[in-house]
């Protein structure tokens, strides 16, 4: 018999959150694929990519454009942190937190022994897992350090007024080489992780509509759900 | 599809005799499946381009196709002795492009032919005459410095090309005798925009190395000059991009640019290390991950 009774639904990600995540996700993508089309292009699929796109010049463009519009998300969640932090009074290192605390290094340990088979189950995470915090943490980092070697190579003669010629050599090679490391982390990683798991197949779909149900928050933030249930902040389908 | 087959009998029907059928059928499968090399002069694919014996159908596409033969080769004198020399049998077996007087090109194309005087290519060869006459360092007639007849064939070079297949041609032409460079300027922003993605904007060899002087550009003042004719805006230090980053590239005399690209190759390297670290960590903890939570399922837990 299926079960028949109403699932209890809780907002996991506000409207903000998802939006961020939907623009940082076509971006990506985007400034992936312009991106290595043009660093492969003694490839001929590559050519036909930029030629598609109608040639390398709009396929910069577009480079550009979705270099801008991550940054701008960068920018976003650096006002909403200033936000959090000076009018909502949040907590940093709260529970709550995107933020690394020493709790992660006990937790990415503990589940380091479950995944090996030392441990029963995964320790208790709370509202982020380790891997959900390196997924954040490794993309706003990494938008600096592409951001900074990617403006090097796009105004190279203004720059190499302030820093030696090699400097742009320096930027080329560090932004492909971060480029390799984010696209096939992002791309193979992330999305099997997130999505392709035996937890999670075929799909976690709660970061595109936001809600996530009792019997998976049990399963997969157990810390999160019973700080909760102590705290009584339980309100279903209602912000937290 | 089906056409083919009954093209190919009508056409065997058609020419009767199997000694012709088994003539065409060769012929379509040598151009069919021969490589280019292989294939004969009448493919069009004639590999020299300066040669004693001329390719009519390439040199009717030429640039040079209007002029008469003798336009370029009447009174034609080797060491002072009349060309064809019939009391030499050897004449004929001479590098042609060695034997040539290539002052002639001048009378069409002076200011090319200055260019080329005043350039690195006239001033190697003039070098190595010297160096041949003293018997210093002999070298070798295929590693002489060259002129006119070594880039371009004077029978098949083609006239009114597009920017961008000159540039195409001009790598593969410069490449010949600078092939690590080709290689790093393939690598480079300007090859790779150039070559490969076909924008006539970006520079090709002589764009920054001077048509028909081909300067080298280890002198920092006339690379900043270089690199101003098309990035108006660049400063000093904007010429000290490297863009031959190949290690062939840079003289053990410069040792600046040496440590300059250690330095760019150190970094390259501990880049892919940790690239690789980080996904083969990423990959391997993904794919444990994954069999520990199908052992959990199948477990029925």
């Amino acid at each position: 018999m299926a079960d028949q009774t109403v699932q209890e639904t809780f907002r996991r990600f506000s409207v903000l959150q998802r939006a961020v995540h939907l623009t940082v996700m076509f971006a990506f993508i985007g400034i992936g694929l312009t991106g290595f089309s043009m660093a492969f292009s003694s490839l001929a699929p590559a050519r036909a990519f930029v030629w598609s796109l109608g040639g390398v010049e709009s396929v910069r463009y577009l480079h550009r454009v979705c270099a801008v519009t991550l940054y701008l998300c960068v920018i976003t969640e650096v006002v909403w942190l200033i936000y959090y932090k000076f009018l909502l009074r949040g907590n940093f290192f709260g529970p709550h937190s995107i933020s690394f605390t020493k709790q992660d290094l006990l937790h990415f340990r503990d589940h380091m022994g479950y995944i090996l088979a030392l441990r029963n189950t995964p320790p208790p995470f709370e509202r982020f897992a380790w891997w959900e915090k390196l997924d954040y943490w490794t993309l706003f980092i990494g938008m600096q350090t592409m951001g900074l070697t990617g403006l090097l190579l796009w105004f190279p003669e203004f720059f190499s007024r302030f820093v030696p010629g090699y400097f742009i050599n320096l930027a080329q090679v560090l932004h492909f080489d971060e480029a390799v490391l984010a696209v096939l982390y992002k791309f193979f990683v992330h999305t099997t992780i997130r999505h392709f798991r035996p937890e999670v197949y075929p799909g976690d779909w709660t970061i595109f509509t936001g809600k996530t149900t009792k019997e998976k928050m049990m399963r997969t933030h157990p810390g999160e759900w019973a700080r909760l249930n102590a705290s009584g902040q339980i309100i279903p389908g209602g912000e937290r | 599809m089906d056409r083919f087959p009954v093209f190919f009998c009508g056409l065997i029907r058609a020419t009767g005799s199997t000694i012709l059928q088994s003539f065409i059928l060769s012929i379509i499968a040598s151009s069919l499946f021969m490589p280019a090399y292989a294939q004969p002069a009448w493919c069009g694919n004639s590999s020299s381009s300066s040669d004693w014996f001329l390719d009519m159908n390439r040199f009717s596409k030429a640039a040079h196709w209007t002029l008469k033969c003798d336009r370029c080769h009447s009174e034609m004198t080797i060491k002072d002795k009349a060309h064809p020399n019939r009391k030499d049998p050897r004449a004929m077996k001479k590098n042609s492009l060695r034997t040539y007087d290539y002052k002639r090109c001048a009378s069409c194309h002076p200011e090319s032919y200055k260019r080329y005087l005043i350039g690195e290519h006239a001033n190697a060869l003039s070098k190595q005459e010297q160096d041949q006459l003293s018997g210093d360092k002999p070298v070798s007639s295929e590693r002489l410095a060259p002129t006119c007849g070594d880039c371009h064939s004077s029978h098949y070079a083609q006239a009114k090309l597009s920017r961008i297949a000159i540039g195409e041609q001009m790598t593969e032409t410069c490449g010949k005798c600078h092939p690590s460079q080709k290689i790093s300027y393939l690598k480079n922003i300007h090859g790779q925009l150039g070559v490969f993605l076909q924008k006539k904007a970006s520079a090709y060899c002589t764009d920054c190395h001077g048509a028909h002087t081909c300067e080298s550009l280890k002198n920092k003042e006339k690379a900043w000059a270089a690199c101003r004719r098309c990035h108006r805006n660049a400063s000093a230090g904007f010429a000290g991009i490297v863009i031959h980053t190949g290690s062939e590239d840079v003289l053990k005399k410069d040792p600046k640019k040496q440590a300059d690209l250690a330095l760019i190759a150190t970094v390259k390297r501990i880049g892919q290390i940790v690239t690789v670290i980080i996904l083969a960590f990423f990959a391997l903890q993904t794919f444990v991950w994954i069999l520990r939570e199908l052992h959990n399922k199948l477990r029925g837990r």
